[in-house]
């Protein structure tokens, strides 16, 4: 073992530098896509028939844009979208320019997700807080997201563990990460070693990923 | 208190539309209990929820404590909305607040300090009885606490009226009845003016003042609870009241009924105007006549004895019995 490692220092450096952007571009495209995804679910479900902004137009107009995103597939996306990863971020190469398209298609993915997880709170919610005298704005901040809360945390898990997969992809714009010392080294070198230990550390990722959320979920959830 | 003039509400319109009501006329004086009794469908939800615009009335006006709703903005209605207190049949309590965040949510969307809220929650706490249940989730609560903790958090912004929409309707009978008593309570003590939807007529019969009739969308008949059962005018009205009286022969008796026995059976029917029973047992008692019960169902409405008694009276001259009281229907089923 210690042997294994003394010969293999390289390696090991990179598999330590590949987990951190793995992680980065995990994680920042999965924040992006709470912080966009977040209105934009609040916005579906409030302008849909029975929310409390009805208007039919509006809803379609937002639902047919969501749908597009999730329609075109993640290998597509990332290459038809480097003009504007460039304009972004100034390059289309690198960490920084793999996670514009993790989060342009992680935003309407989640969106979605937290839409379902709002139009599961119970209606009879929304019509005692309007009892009570509560604007849509205390509707949606006091009761609505806060009963929805064990959802949205699902939709999180759900979508980090999908940006886990996409993060592989994204090696293929030189952004990095486990996925892509996977294929640069692992299949393209024919090294069956590296292959296995990455594909070892990404399954240990995720678990951990869906352990945490599940554990979260556990803590918020009274229902 | 709360006053519905010619409201109506329509869903849909042209051909499809639906009238769920039609010209509502409702007044509901201070401090009073108004039950508003209806089938499923009548139109009985649709009637409380116009009371606090959580459906807009197609025409008519709303005025609930002076204050024409049916006129309002939207954030003065928000305004009004605080002091008219609901509760539910599904109880509608949030899932993750415990006991004293769910009573507090109105106080802190009135923005009220929490000092003050901790104060006031407390304070209804005691008085729907739950101290010690406080940091309980509503997972963890029975029916009848749940709708405990709803009336708490109705009564926290001090309403002047509180509207309950079936409020017992999924409550098991003993906890309707300790729930109807805590309403009364509440009426009582603190002088909060009650509407209550039901489709049952045992619910208007144990707490409510007043009463009207709702059938397919249209009020049919109002009146003081002890009015209507005892002169109910409309079909509705009867078949609401015989729902709460059970009057078929019972087994025992109508196996032994024949011509000739020696005791007479008797139906004597009570109806608000009769000298309750006690002109029956005095009179048994003058003429010398055994009485055996078979069957009694009898209710006091606002003093008055209603329902049935089904007896054999055996002595010298039953009949004189029976000729003799008054107000009371009194049948002959046969001998026995």
């Amino acid at each position: 073992m210690f042997n294994w490692i003394n010969e293999n220092e390289r390696l090991i450096g990179l598999l330590l530098e590949s987990s951190w952007e793995t992680i980065l571009m995990v994680f920042v495209s999965g924040l992006v896509a709470v912080i966009f995804g977040l209105p934009l679910a609040v916005l579906l479900r409030e302008t849909q028939a029975g929310g409390m902004y009805e208007h039919k137009r509006l809803n379609q107009i937002i639902g047919a844009i969501v749908n597009a995103g999730r329609s075109v597939p993640f290998i597509i996306l990332l290459v038809a979208i480097i003009p504007f990863t460039r304009w972004l971020v100034g390059s289309s190469i690198g960490t920084a320019a793999a996670i514009v398209p993790l989060a342009v298609a992680a935003v309407p993915f989640i969106a979605r997700l937290f839409e379902g997880a709002l139009m599961e709170v119970p209606s009879g919610l929304t019509e005692a807080a309007k009892a009570m005298g509560a604007t849509p704005q205390q509707i949606i901040l006091k009761v609505q997201l806060p009963e929805a809360l064990p959802g949205l945390i699902n939709a999180i898990t759900i979508t980090l563990v999908t940006l886990v997969s996409y993060s592989a992809m994204a090696g293929a714009v030189g952004g990095g990460g486990l996925g892509d010392v996977g294929i640069r080294y692992g299949y393209q070198r024919f090294d069956g070693t590296v292959m296995l230990i990455t594909i070892v550390m990404l399954v240990a990722f995720v678990q951990l990923i869906q352990s945490i959320g599940d554990a979260l979920v556990r803590r918020v959830n009274h229902r | 208190m709360i006053e519905l003039k010619s409201v109506s509400k329509t869903f849909g319109d042209g051909e499809q539309a639906v009238y769920a009501l039609k010209n509502i006329n409702l007044c509901v004086p201070k401090g009073r209990i108004y039950g508003v009794i209806g089938a499923s469908g009548a139109g009985k939800s649709t009637l409380i929820r116009c009371v606090n615009m959580l459906e807009a009335p197609t025409s008519g006006s709303v005025v609930v404590a002076g204050q024409t709703l049916t006129e309002l903005n939207r954030s003065a209605l928000n305004k009004a909305r605080q002091h008219i207190g609901m509760i539910f049949q599904h109880f509608n309590l949030l899932s993750n607040r415990n006991v004293f965040d769910n009573i507090a949510l109105p106080l802190e969307l009135a923005g009220h300090p929490p000092k003050y809220i901790k104060q006031r929650v407390n304070e209804l706490i005691a008085l729907v009885g739950l101290v010690g249940r406080e940091q309980a989730y509503p997972a963890q609560l029975s029916g009848g606490q749940k709708q405990r903790v709803a009336i708490a958090r109705a009564l926290a912004p001090k309403p002047q009226v509180l509207l309950c929409d079936e409020a017992t309707s999924a409550l098991d009978p003993a906890t309707t009845k300790q729930i109807l008593d805590l309403l009364a309570d509440i009426n009582q003590q603190l002088g909060i003016t009650i509407l209550l939807i039901t489709h049952e007529m045992q619910v208007v019969k144990q707490i409510c003042t007043d009463v009207a009739i709702i059938d397919a969308g249209e009020l049919v008949e109002a009146g003081t609870v002890g009015s209507i059962f005892a002169k109910p005018k409309t079909a509705q009205a009867k078949r609401f009241i015989a729902a709460t009286q059970h009057d078929e022969l019972p087994k025992a008796l109508a196996s032994e009924l024949s011509d000739n026995g020696e005791a007479l059976a008797v139906r004597i029917t009570f109806s608000g105007s009769a000298h309750d029973t006690e002109q029956l047992y005095q009179l048994a008692a003058e003429h010398q006549v055994a009485v055996r019960l078979y069957q009694s169902d009898l209710d006091y409405v606002d003093g008055a004895c209603f329902g049935h008694v089904i007896a054999a009276l055996k002595g010298e001259q039953p009949e004189v019995i029976c000729a003799a009281i008054n107000g009371a229907k009194v049948e002959v089923l046969g001998r026995v």
